[in-house]
């Protein structure tokens, strides 16, 4: 554990002389900022135990400087330069204005870092003629943030799509895929003139084909999973027993939000309650700029230094994926995260996190962690939403994993290396699942994907409408991710190998062609089941008639058995009971895909919003977040 | 200090610590070996008995339905609503893939079942951490107990369901223990494919419940009962449901499967004799499975699974008693194999000497199997031990053997072949015959002709009742038709010939 500093330990001194903070606090500060590695100021800041213009007024005064504020007396945007923008904010100083002063005209360099190390900086770059001017570290950010807004925003949403454009969603289809799609179709049709009913066997066949492989894959990827993973928690419980807060890296955590003003103060009190160093977490709260409410709600919070409050221009697409992009551009951290606004990760995620990213090998560019839900008994459709992400993320994941097939994302609580993130260009703005389409980007480009054993608790959709808005995304997002990756196919099966194909197309593509076809299917069930009509048996020969009936047996009794065993990691057993029920919540899977391919059509770009904060429990957490009880 | 960079190498090698127990994988390539001179020693030896005349009452209806089904003499709903399906279906499939291998198909299939069984025991012991070299031997004396072939050269319906009862109880065996979900499927899907192999499986499968119930670990128990045992038997419910399904839509009757139990009014009660000779047959089979009792008894979790293990078979026993539908004690004492292997995946080892003893009751396990099938009083046992030796054996059924011979080189048979399916296989082949299900059979009932060439009756006053033959033409088996005479006679069943055939 390194000494404390001669800067801190001045300013310091100079808080307590002018009774700004006491000298308890002081000594308390002192110890964290030697545990954590971390300049004092920060520190204290970090623990609200000094406001920023406070702190850093006085630092002012006690260095003899005076102090500006950026947001009040931007700088001048001429003497800024883009290409210096991470300096800026790496270094805490930004070229402010030039002044007449008795030496004639001088640059003034505004610093939220004085001190000898910032000095040296400041003279490197810009030479010793200069004056300088004390910010604080908020103002400075945000004003390099308002002068190359413009310009963030259009690479938040063109970055990926001009330097990588096979990668990017906004060619929805590109010519080829739109010439195989019309010969397919016109072979359908020209086959259903000539010769109608082996037209019709053949693509039964097909679809029954791919029912079959699609429940011996996801069999498969269960078996994979369903080993015991308590001696990989060791390992990491054991890891994190070995990590001191000094070995702990700055994080970054990204909190999209739009219109959630709601559960902000819930999102704020999961995220103080992280076993992590206070002033190594960089959070951003990532808001539109027209949110009023939300902005309104985030800064009636007052929230602590570590909170950073980013807005995001208007633009389109508007998505979610946008916002983090520009948000990501100010990240500092060594890692970062994606939370949702009503994500409640387990306190010591982060800790796991850095743990896992240090004993793996450096091709682990991203750690995800699992997601399940706090109201799962709230009604029908969130007991098997619970049911569907406890088989998502509890077995089918690590099978996957185990596998070695490319992991499509979960939504939030995936933490990336941020290095990678950048050289990846993060994520695809046109693409509605970003984070399945990232995943799978990230492994063709030579990255795995790891999974920890860390649960973050979300908020499980509590109405159908919301649930079927929610899904349709999803399966719109999972097209799309589809069409991107297989546009070259050859190079696809070199990067991710044929069982990552395999895996790839019967999980991203088998969700969403299981809930296009299987309205059919049961339709023709249906119909024959209450007629017993012989219409249908020229379309069933003897052989596809077995296969039929084995997928329509032992393939639906397949999916009932998996579900029921989704609670067992948990040991949530009594939601079993309602597995059987999951025949109702695939018929609501089926309209939120075609719903999805209607959009992909005619909204490729449409961020279908889920709207969070209506579960009674949310409502019960709001309170208990307004009158300061924490938690889990 | 925001430009702080994180000292990877630093706590990379800090937290480098070597990884506990039980993560590291192991690999033994002398496990593949194992397991494929295991099969081929099996296949060859079934092969080996079946052409020195080892033919099995179970193995030659099986062969029969099968050239049934392959020949086109029933209609494909019948084939789709059989039971057992597992050999069926199997063999159906392998002999529709490899048509000129005949009988041999079914010494094929059960080796084929064998291998997996094999290759999933020596996993388990791979997993319990048991050097390689006792695996090894451990499963050579498991995979060659006497009374383990005995079953397996009965029919491959044995041979899945021995695999699903390894499944079982290495599932129950490690319940309690791991909390892994592969070993909650082990448990549920072993259970259907008990069902699937044998008649006999409804009856074990029911046997089994309240010993799964006795492993679920008690949290989950507590947690919800409901929960816990509805995932372990749903898939075995799943497939009963199936079938009725099937049946009902194909058959019109929803527990036509069930149709091996229609016997159990007609079977004699069983002396207890018999089921005290089973027990025995078990307890020398698998010593093991009394000796870990013995030697767990401080070991409260694992005590518990060992007495669930031998609970579920002493029950299943008893149960088969119970129900008419006991197997031949030899078949009773063969189940204890895969649980005496499961046990000794599980047999605690806090002492040097602990594998050699492991080693040593399976080998009495051996003997004790040897004495078993030496003192077993069935046909089959008889005529096994008979074919080992040299000796002549003698057919189970010798009406259908003779009836099968007297209809080789005829056709146009009108037959309800799916009642006395040994015959076909005695035949050869099921080619021109009109089966009950067949369209021919249909339409002479319809049209009370049953003007075929041949036709095969069994008598009304059988103990089994009518055919279907014996239902639609009901004067046929006393009177025959004028204008026929009579090909074979039997104590069941009579064919009858036109006169103007040879």
């Amino acid at each position: 554990m390194g000494d404390i500093s001669n800067t801190d330990a001045w300013t310091g001194d100079h808080l307590v002389d002018q009774g700004i903070i006491t000298l308890p606090e002081l000594d308390e500060a002192w110890a964290l900022s030697r545990r954590w590695q971390m300049p004092l100021p920060d520190v204290l800041l970090s623990r609200s135990s000094v406001d920023s213009r406070t702190l850093y007024r006085s630092l002012a005064d006690r260095f003899g400087l005076d102090h500006v504020d950026l947001i009040d007396e931007p700088p001048d945007l001429t003497l800024l330069s883009e290409s210096d923008a991470e300096t800026y904010m790496r270094e805490l100083a930004v070229p402010w204005r030039v002044r007449e002063t008795a030496k004639g005209k001088r640059l003034t360099i505004a610093t939220a870092r004085p001190g000898p190390q910032a000095m040296l900086f400041i003279r490197r770059r810009w030479g010793s003629e200069v004056d300088v001017v004390i910010t604080s570290r908020r103002a400075l950010r945000q004003a390099v943030q308002q002068a190359f807004s413009q310009s963030w925003t259009r690479r938040a949403i063109y970055d990926l799509d001009d330097r990588d454009p096979v990668m990017s969603a906004r060619t929805v289809f590109t010519p080829v895929q739109l010439l195989i799609l019309w010969a397919l179709a016109s072979a359908c049709a020209i086959g259903a003139v000539l010769a109608p009913i082996a037209t019709l066997i053949v693509l039964n066949a097909l679809m029954s084909v791919f029912y079959l492989g699609n429940f011996a894959f996801k069999g498969l990827a269960i078996w994979a999973g369903g080993v015991d993973l308590a001696a990989q928690q060791r390992e990491i419980d054991a890891a994190i027993g070995l990590l001191a807060d000094e070995d702990l890296p700055v994080y970054t955590i990204l909190v999209p939000m739009f219109r959630e003003p709601d559960v902000l103060p819930i999102l704020a009190g999961a995220l103080r309650r992280l076993d992590y160093p206070a002033a190594k977490l960089d959070i951003k709260i990532v808001l539109e700029e027209g949110d009023t409410p939300t902005i309104d709600a985030a800064r009636a919070l007052k929230l602590e230094e570590i909170f950073e409050i980013i807005l995001v221009p208007p633009s389109h697409p508007q998505t979610k994926p946008k916002a983090c992009n520009y948000a990501f551009r100010l990240a500092r951290g060594e890692f970062c995260v994606i939370y949702d606004a009503e994500d409640k990760p387990e306190p010591d995620q982060l800790k796991r996190v850095v743990a896992a990213f240090a004993r793996a090998p450096k091709t682990v560019a991203c750690v995800q962690c699992r997601l399940n839900y706090y109201n799962r008994d709230e009604n029908w459709l969130t007991r098997l939403f619970t049911l569907d992400y406890s088989l998502w993320f509890d077995l089918m994941l690590p099978g996957l994993e185990r596998m070695g097939v490319p992991i499509p994302l979960g939504g939030t609580s995936n933490h990336f290396r941020t290095d990678v993130l950048r050289e990846l260009h993060a994520w695809d703005p046109f693409n509605v699942t970003e984070d399945a389409d990232l995943g799978i980007r990230m492994t063709q480009k030579g990255y795995r994907t790891k999974l920890v054993e860390s649960t973050t608790f979300e908020e499980a959709n509590v109405s159908v409408g919301n649930w079927i808005r929610q899904r349709s995304r999803w399966i719109k997002g999972y097209m799309q991710t589809l069409l991107v990756h297989l546009r070259r196919p050859g190079d696809f099966v070199q990067q991710v190998g044929p069982l990552g194909v395999l895996g790839f197309v019967m999980f991203i593509g088998g969700t969403m062609t299981s809930g296009l076809i299987n309205p059919v299917f049961w339709a023709v069930f249906v119909v024959w089941a209450v007629t017993q009509a012989a219409g249908f048996d020229i379309f069933f020969p003897p052989v596809l008639l077995y296969l039929s009936l084995f997928n329509l047996l032992a393939g639906n009794g397949m999916l009932i058995f998996l579900m029921m065993l989704a609670p067992f990691r948990r040991n949530w057993l009594e939601l079993t009971a309602w597995a059987p029920t999951v025949i109702g919540y695939w018929v609501l899977m089926s309209i939120a895909a075609w719903k999805g391919l209607f959009q992909l059509i005619t909204r490729p770009f449409y961020w279908e919003k889920t709207t969070h904060g209506l579960s009674r429990m949310t409502a019960i957490e709001r309170a208990r977040a307004d009158s300061g009880e924490g938690g889990a | 200090m925001n430009a702080h960079v994180w000292p990877i190498e630093q706590v990379r090698t800090r937290l480098a610590f070597p990884r506990p127990d039980g993560v590291t994988t192991r690999s033994h390539p002398p496990f593949l070996l194992t397991v494929l001179a295991l099969t081929s020693a099996l296949l060859c030896l079934l092969l080996w008995l079946q052409d020195a005349g080892y033919a099995s009452q179970a193995s030659l209806e099986l062969w029969g339905q099968a050239l049934l089904a392959s020949d086109g003499a029933v209609a494909a709903p019948s084939i789709i609503a059989a039971s057992p399906p597992l050999p069926y279906f199997a063999t159906i499939v392998a002999e529709l893939a490899i048509p000129s291998f005949g009988m041999h198909i079914l010494p094929l299939v059960t080796a084929l079942l064998f291998a997996l069984m094999v290759a999933g025991w020596l996993r388990a012991f791979q997993s319990a951490h048991l050097s390689w070299g006792t695996s090894i031997t451990a499963a050579v004396l498991l995979a060659a107990n006497p009374v383990l072939l005995r079953s397996l050269a009965e029919s491959p319906g044995w041979a899945g369901f021995h695999a699903g009862l390894s499944m079982l109880a290495v599932g129950l065996f490690n319940l309690r223990r791991d909390h892994r979900i592969t070993d909650v499927i082990l448990v549920s899907l072993s259970l259907p494919l008990i069902l699937m192999s044998q008649p006999v499986g409804l009856v074990f499968v029911v046997a089994a419940v309240p010993f799964i119930a006795m492993c679920v670990p008690e949290a989950q128990m507590r947690r919800s009962v409901t929960g816990v045992m509805m995932t372990m038997l749903f898939p075995a419910a799943f497939v009963l449901a199936g079938f009725a399904y099937v049946n009902w839509i194909f058959n019109d009757d929803a527990f036509a499967f069930l149709g091996h139990f229609a016997e159990i009014p007609i079977t004699p009660p069983l002396p207890a004799s018999v089921l005290g000779l089973a027990l025995a047959g078990m307890v020398a089979s698998a010593p093991i499975l009394p000796a870990i009792l013995v030697r767990t008894r401080k070991q409260g979790s694992l005590r518990r699974a060992s007495l669930a293990i031998g609970g579920f078979a002493v029950a299943g026993a008893g149960l088969c008693g119970m129900t008419q539908t006991m197997p031949v004690p030899v078949q009773l004492a063969a189940l204890t194999i895969p649980l005496a292997m499961a046990a000794a995946t599980r047999w605690p080892r806090n002492r040097s000497r602990s594998e050699m003893l492991v080693i040593a009751m399976l080998a009495f396990g051996w003997i004790g199997g040897a004495v078993t099938l030496l003192k077993a009083q069935d046909v089959e046992s008889e005529n096994l031990r008979a074919v080992l030796m040299g000796r002549p054996t003698v057919a189970v059924d010798g009406e259908l053997a003779a009836l099968g011979v007297a209809l080789q080189g005829h056709d146009d048979i009108l037959f309800d072949a799916a009642a006395a399916p040994a015959t076909i296989a005695h035949r050869g082949s099921a080619h021109g015959i009109s089966a009950a299900s067949s369209i021919r059979f249909r339409l002479a009932g319809m049209r009370q002709d049953a003007r075929a060439r041949i036709q095969v009756v069994r008598d009304t006053r059988s103990i089994r009742g009518a055919d279907a033959m014996g239902r639609t033409f009901p004067d046929l088996y006393e009177r025959g038709l004028p204008g026929y005479r009579l090909l074979h006679e039997g104590p069941e069943w009579r064919a009858w010939i036109r006169e103007d055939q040879p």
